[in-house]
């Protein structure tokens, strides 16, 4: 965790902050080009070109407004301390086992990523796999009942024999196989989410920046457009959804599972001494244990899956919704989720 | 003697025990702490007030400063006579009194939430004799709908337990043979051997038992995290569409905030109330005895009977455990489908909030499709 967050603050603090400043003097260039074109216009007697140049003068003009705007924008996203605003909303799950460093004053990539892996390696994932394995190995070492009956006994080749051997992995292995299956596709998909918001900081500074380049010549406005929407779709709007969602989900697994102990004490013993002691001496103590851990893996079972398939969903139905709608407002109409699918 | 008034002492405490306490078993309810307050607010008041007094003010206030802003260009516009700064100010106003009209129409169209909502149980308890909680505010709505859906999947986990158990039953049964080998040579007879086509048959109905779970499970955190989160798709919806830009966008949040956070419980609820009626499910109950019971006469007992081991009545256990299984599975999926059929509605009211918004995401664009 701590190395992931390293890495991703030794990369803001260099190459993602030297984009902006790159792209402010390409822009200026471009200015200083397209003046001499316009200087020089005239003397070959191309008017016509003087007036085409003075519109892309304009353009390249209003592009070094908006990479000076992107470019607060990204020093402020960077910069800004979001975990602070998400804690106030119950967003951010403040009580940690030792050992994990919950990112005070984060920024929105760190607590993105905080969350995601928060949720994978102690929350409501890793506990689901944990429980899941653990049935699983007990199953499969025990426990084992096999009844045999012999008409004369000790003889098996002459009479009659009747002969039953049951294991809980029998009865029951098949339905853990398919939660193991699910949760080993639900890994999967957290994965790529791991991978696009470590990527999110560059894809936001590279492909912004070259779009606000593109923007600036007529034949690549629409690409440009779609570039900024596609930057800021995955590079603000996708952490941000992350950070909010995953946040949730945390806060509200910790009270599940602060609720599973005590639910199983409570079917195993009753709410009383009395109540124990009955269900020690007529021994539904075990059954109704086995039965509430059933029922309340189960239920975490049910909440990873709906948070592992629901939430990735979700998220990227916004994202393609914000790069849709924000690439027609800054040029081209660009389907994110086509785009995958295609890809797929 | 210290043993025996020992015994006696547990003895007496067993009988107290047994005479003052009743066992029941309370199964994990994820439903109260979700709704009961347990859990803390995400997006303010919002996600935990039935009225949605605080949106109007919030909203009010974002469309007063846009308006503000808008204003002032107006006034440069005037002043430098720039035509095209005062056509764009006029719009941009008149969009900002549209917006406003929005937010009175969701504010006032969620406020009256319960009512509708209250209205549709009503209908349906006047259609069919439900045994669902009423519905007081939107928290109840969700908490009834999580109930009886988290309700339904215990139920499944019961049967299949139940079913686990059965197999296991009916694996001895078919185990029992008779042996004839006085010298390591001879023949063995296993007469109950095709009990083993039942415990295959009963294995497969395991697949669509869990299916349902699943979905029930699914659809139970589903709609905490639409009641905990959506509601922010609402304030950065009505913010979105204030500026030209992002107008687009905020009206997409908005028909998904419509679509999943008003509508979606509100169908989950008034299929369940006719699912879950004592009434609808003993209707579904006497079609498919009916209909197995045509089954059983015309193919099981004419074809099995004669064919397999007519002396042991093959057919009809065969066919009654078919029976029991459809019944069981009939039951979930009915629920089952209740979900899937909200969610294609909610889909389709996506893009029709999308054409009314101007949502260019969502107009036509097959949300459905591409979530498929």
């Amino acid at each position: 965790m701590q190395e992931c967050v390293n890495s991703i603050n030794n990369f803001l603090t260099a190459p993602y902050t030297a984009w902006f400043p790159i792209t402010l003097i390409a822009a200026t260039l471009i200015i200083v080009i397209l003046a001499v074109v316009y200087l020089l216009a005239p003397l070959v007697g191309r008017d016509d070109i003087k007036r085409n140049i003075s519109i892309m003068i304009y353009q390249t003009l209003f592009s070094i407004v908006l990479i000076l705007g992107f470019g607060m924008f990204a020093t402020w996203l960077c910069s800004f301390n979001v975990e602070g605003p998400l804690q106030n909303l119950n967003l951010i799950l403040v009580n940690i086992p030792p050992g994990v460093h919950i990112p005070y004053g984060g920024n929105l990539y760190e607590t993105a990523l905080y969350d995601l892996y928060w949720f994978t390696n102690y929350g409501a994932l890793a506990n689901t796999n944990f429980f899941l394995s653990l049935i699983y190995y007990l199953l499969n070492i025990g426990p084992q009942l096999s009844l045999e009956i012999n008409f004369i006994p000790g003889v098996q080749t002459l009479g009659f024999s009747a002969k039953g051997s049951f294991s809980l992995s029998n009865v029951l292995g098949s339905y853990i196989g398919y939660i193991n299956d699910a949760i080993s596709w639900l890994f999967i998909v957290n994965d790529l989410q791991f991978i696009i918001i470590s990527a999110a900081p560059i894809i936001f500074a590279i492909f912004v920046s070259m779009g606000l380049i593109a923007r600036i010549f007529g034949f690549s406005r629409s690409f440009g457009g779609s570039l900024i929407a596609l930057g800021v779709g995955i590079g603000f709007v996708y952490p941000l959804m992350v950070s909010i969602t995953y946040g949730f989900i945390n806060v509200a697994y910790s009270q599940l599972i602060a609720n599973m102990l005590p639910n199983v004490a409570a079917n195993t013993f009753g709410a009383s001494i009395q109540s124990a002691l009955v269900s020690l001496l007529t021994g539904k103590a075990l059954p109704n244990a086995i039965l509430s851990s059933i029922y309340d893996i189960i239920n975490i079972a049910g909440f990873t899956a709906t948070a592992s398939l629901i939430l990735p969903l979700l998220n990227f139905i916004v994202v393609n919704t914000f790069v849709l709608d924000f690439s027609q407002a800054f040029g081209e109409r660009l389907d994110f989720m086509s785009l995958l699918t295609s890809i797929i | 003697m210290i043993k025996r008034i020992i015994l006696l002492v547990i003895l007496a405490t067993l009988i107290l025990a047994r005479t003052s306490y009743a066992q029941t078993q309370t199964l994990p309810d994820p439903c109260n702490s979700l709704y009961s307050g347990a859990l803390q607010s995400t997006f303010g008041a919002l996600s935990t007030a039935s009225t949605y007094k605080g949106l109007i003010g919030y909203s009010m206030l974002i469309i007063l400063s846009v308006l503000m802003i808008v204003a002032f260009l107006y006034a440069i516009g005037m002043a430098f006579k720039i035509n095209s700064l005062i056509s764009f100010s006029r719009n941009e106003i008149l969009e900002n009194v549209l917006n406003f009209i929005l937010i009175l129409f969701v504010a006032g169209g969620i406020a009256g939430i319960d009512g509708v909502v209250i209205g549709i149980a009503q209908f349906g308890a006047s259609v069919v004799s439900t045994n669902q909680p009423s519905i007081t505010n939107t928290a109840s709505l969700y908490h009834s709908a999580c109930e009886y859906y988290y309700g339904d999947a215990l139920g499944e986990i019961s049967n299949l337990i139940s079913l686990a158990v059965e197999i296991f039953e009916i694996s001895i049964a078919s185990s029992i043979q008779f042996n004839l080998m006085p010298n390591g040579f001879g023949v063995i007879f296993k007469p109950f051997a095709w009990l083993n086509l039942i415990s295959k048959m009963a294995g497969s109905f395991s697949v669509p038992i869990v299916a349902i779970t699943g979905i029930e499970l699914v659809n139970v955190y589903l709609l905490a995290i639409i009641y905990y989160i959506f509601p922010l798709f609402l304030y950065l919806g009505i913010l979105f569409r204030t500026f030209p830009w992002t107008r687009a966008i905020g009206g997409a949040l908005l028909g998904l905030f419509i679509s999943f956070y008003v509508f979606y419980p509100a169908l989950i609820y008034a299929i369940s109330s006719i699912t879950a009626s004592s009434s609808m499910q003993t209707f579904a109950q006497s079609t498919i005895a009916n209909l197995a019971s045509g089954l059983n006469a015309n193919f099981f007992t004419s074809a099995l009977t004669s064919s397999i081991n007519p002396g042991l009545s093959v057919s009809s256990v065969l066919s009654n455990s078919i029976i029991a299984y459809v019944e069981t599975i009939a039951i979930g999926g009915i629920n089952t489908i209740g979900i899937l059929i909200s969610l294609v509605i909610c889909f389709d009211l996506i893009e029709a909030f999308g054409d009314l918004l101007g949502a260019p995401s969502l107009t036509h664009g097959g949300v459905l499709k591409k979530v498929i």
